[in-house]
């Protein structure tokens, strides 16, 4: 039922979607997922079985999304589409600069920096007066998002870093300020975020805002911190399930494995800024029964409901790569090998999926939505998000299973 | 204290693949304590094979058949000089594991030990069966090496590889326990036939566990609720590990 309703919501987007689908090459990507379900497990050891190298699969990868930014123009990274080439997604565009940066380092190639500062300084130019930044992609004419905002605090924070320009700096302390005074009593944000909902995973936002406080010692961003997590803790259940954690208001009771990473990540990295445990050993709660998920099933679906069982037939590539990033933090927090062997395999799982859609020069070494391609998260699309978080994931594993 | 020729007729051996290696240790251990159970369940492979084409669709040759062959009729190596012959008076196929047949010849037989050696995970409807104790030999200690790829975790982690036999209740690996014993691994270099070897000795201890248990010699030890899974293996550990166990022997 609320797939149709989900499907209902997107009517101006079916006509093209559909007629794209003629394209040879987007034809083709279809026709290859439809064998790649007769024959499962391709996927297992596949980097090893190909003679394939984290590092190879990672620059494949930052290709993309090289792509990406030159198409759109503009200085930001958006998304294929199977259609079009959308603009630039101030969001994403934010948590894809350290990724830049990550790439500088390990590579020493310059225009990884390069491409990294033209994305700040495109955040920069799209900041609005009130310190927030849009939703959507630009221009949309989408207010001012919390969520949203957050993730550009984390290139910006990262770009000072490196450059030590106070500009960037000064930016992400207006977008900080801003976000700490629209938060709720009960530590949550509503009214400034996507379609005014409470949602956990708006600890993603108070993950870069506890470096920041790392920073600066402003105490009110610890604090924002602190009151949200703690908002978290309370609607997560004894099992490591969160409550209020889909980014729709239809699948609250089954969230994508996208927004419970979010949710994971951000209490872990919290946890880590402000060295308070709990928020740690709360997100390893829920990574642990997700990586059990991931380890007995054939392929980790897309949704769990709050007994931990499936409650989609295909797969969100995004939460999937985001999942084996959490793990390698937690095999670094723990040392204990078995995150980092299913991280392993979430690797060889997504660079099989890489392959299979990399068909043309729109789609090379991208990533898509989800497996198969015509899944309900971000269908016959490569998010620019899902290559983000993938080139994470083999950069991460590049440095501990050369 | 009831004779062992009695205790024989309560015993039955349950597996997908009667003939298996697996069964053969299973045997000697009972031997070596004076049993000969009475029966075999031979659970009709099919079932498994349909789940696993679920799992694999097409990819099922690569992925399942062909490495079960290969491990089938492959690798002896840890079994060459013990091949026995040991009759098994009364033979039932059923069609599936958890199936009213299973239930009922359990029931119709006064089957109070049933040995697991490989035939599925049991559901509630067999582990509730009053008065039956479904024994399993697990190669790893208990809580902390549930699930899977024990033997090659607790090598990977410097640790001991202990093989228990334990009670099969409807967790995985969460049953009590009735046996504990040390196995060695000292000079193995290769993880494939560390496992092997392990398992073997392990189901070759649970005769003695059920014979102490039936004469009242152990208790079951119940285990906590936390616990510790392991999942398969990643190939990278793999080689790891064998390089750890090769470097270990240099």
């Amino acid at each position: 039922m609320n797939t149709i309703k989900l499907i209902s919501n997107h009517t101006s987007k079916l006509i093209p979607l559909g007629l794209s689908s003629l394209n040879p090459a987007n034809t083709l990507v279809i026709v290859k997922n439809a064998f790649s379900l007769l024959f499962r497990q391709q996927w297992n050891n596949y980097i090893s079985k190909n003679n394939k190298q984290y590092s190879e699969l990672a620059k494949y990868s930052l290709n993309w999304l090289k792509y990406s930014q030159n198409t759109v123009g503009s200085g930001g990274v958006g998304c294929y589409e199977f259609y079009r080439w959308t603009k630039g997604y101030p969001e994403v565009t934010g948590y894809i600069i350290p990724t830049f940066w990550d790439a500088f380092h390990l590579f020493g190639d310059e225009e990884y920096k390069n491409r990294a500062i033209r994305m700040a300084d495109w955040e920069l130019k799209l900041q609005k007066p009130d310190g927030g930044w849009e939703g959507f992609y630009e221009g949309d004419g989408q207010p001012m998002v919390v969520f949203n905002s957050g993730q550009v605090l984390r290139g910006l924070i990262r770009t000072f870093k490196e450059t030590k320009e106070k500009k960037y700096l000064d930016a992400a302390i207006k977008g900080a300020n801003w976000i700490v005074n629209t938060q709720d009593e009960d530590g949550s944000w509503t009214s400034t975020n996507f379609k005014q909902m409470k949602r956990v995973y708006d600890t993603y936002v108070t993950a870069p805002l506890a470096e920041l406080y790392t920073l600066t010692k402003d105490e009110r961003y610890k604090e924002s911190c602190i009151k949200n997590a703690e908002f978290v803790l309370r609607n997560q259940h004894k099992n490591g399930w969160f409550e209020l954690c889909d980014n729709s208001l239809l699948n609250n009771e089954a969230p994508v494995t996208h927004t419970i990473s979010y949710t994971i990540d951000g209490l872990i990295e919290t946890g880590l800024h402000l060295q308070i445990n709990k928020y740690i050993q709360a997100g390893k709660l829920a990574a642990d029964e997700l990586m059990h998920k991931a380890e007995i099933l054939p392929l980790l679906p897309a949704r769990f409901d709050k007994d931990w069982k499936k409650r989609a037939n295909y797969v969100c590539n995004t939460g999937n790569a985001q999942l084996g990033i959490i793990l390698m933090r937690l095999y670094e927090i723990t040392g204990e090998a078995r995150y980092m062997n299913t991280a392993l395999k979430l690797g060889d799982f997504l660079a099989y999926v890489q392959n299979l859609n990399s068909v043309g020069k729109n789609r090379a070494g991208g990533i898509t939505g989800s497996y198969p391609i015509w899944g309900m998260y971000c269908p016959l699309k490569y998010p620019s998000w899902a290559s983000k978080y993938f080139t994470d994931l083999v950069l991460y594993l590049n440095k501990y299973a050369k | 204290m009831q004779s062992k020729a009695v205790l024989s007729k309560q015993i039955a051996y349950i597996s997908i693949n009667p003939s298996g290696k697996f069964v053969k240790s299973a045997q000697v251990g009972f031997k070596d304590v004076g049993l000969f159970p009475e029966f075999m369940i031979h659970v009709n492979p099919g079932k498994r094979i349909k789940n696993e084409f679920k799992k694999y669709r097409l990819g099922i040759f690569s992925n399942f058949l062909i490495p079960k062959f290969k491990q089938h009729f492959g690798n002896k190596r840890s079994f060459k000089n013990e091949i026995i012959e040991i009759e098994i008076p009364i033979t039932k196929k059923v069609g599936a594991l958890n199936s009213e047949e299973t239930i009922r010849f359990i029931k119709d037989n006064n089957i109070k030990y049933l040995i697991n050696c490989g035939a599925g995970i049991f559901r509630k409807k067999i582990t509730d069966i009053n008065g039956l104790y479904i024994v399993n030999a697990h190669a790893g200690k208990l809580p902390d090496y549930r699930n899977m790829n024990v033997v090659e975790w607790a090598l990977y982690n410097s640790q001991k590889v202990i093989g228990t036999i334990h009670l099969i209740n409807s967790g995985i690996d969460t049953g009590d326990i009735l046996l504990e014993e040390e196995i060695y691994l000292n000079k193995v270099s290769d993880y494939i036939v560390a496992r092997e070897y392990a398992f073997d000795q392990v189901i070759k201890i649970a005769g003695k566990a059920v014979l102490d248990f039936a004469e009242g010699k152990i208790k079951p030890k119940k285990q906590p609720k936390e616990g510790k899974r392991w999942y398969t293996m990643h190939p990278y550990f793999h080689k790891k590990l064998n390089l750890i166990l090769k470097t270990r022997n240099d």
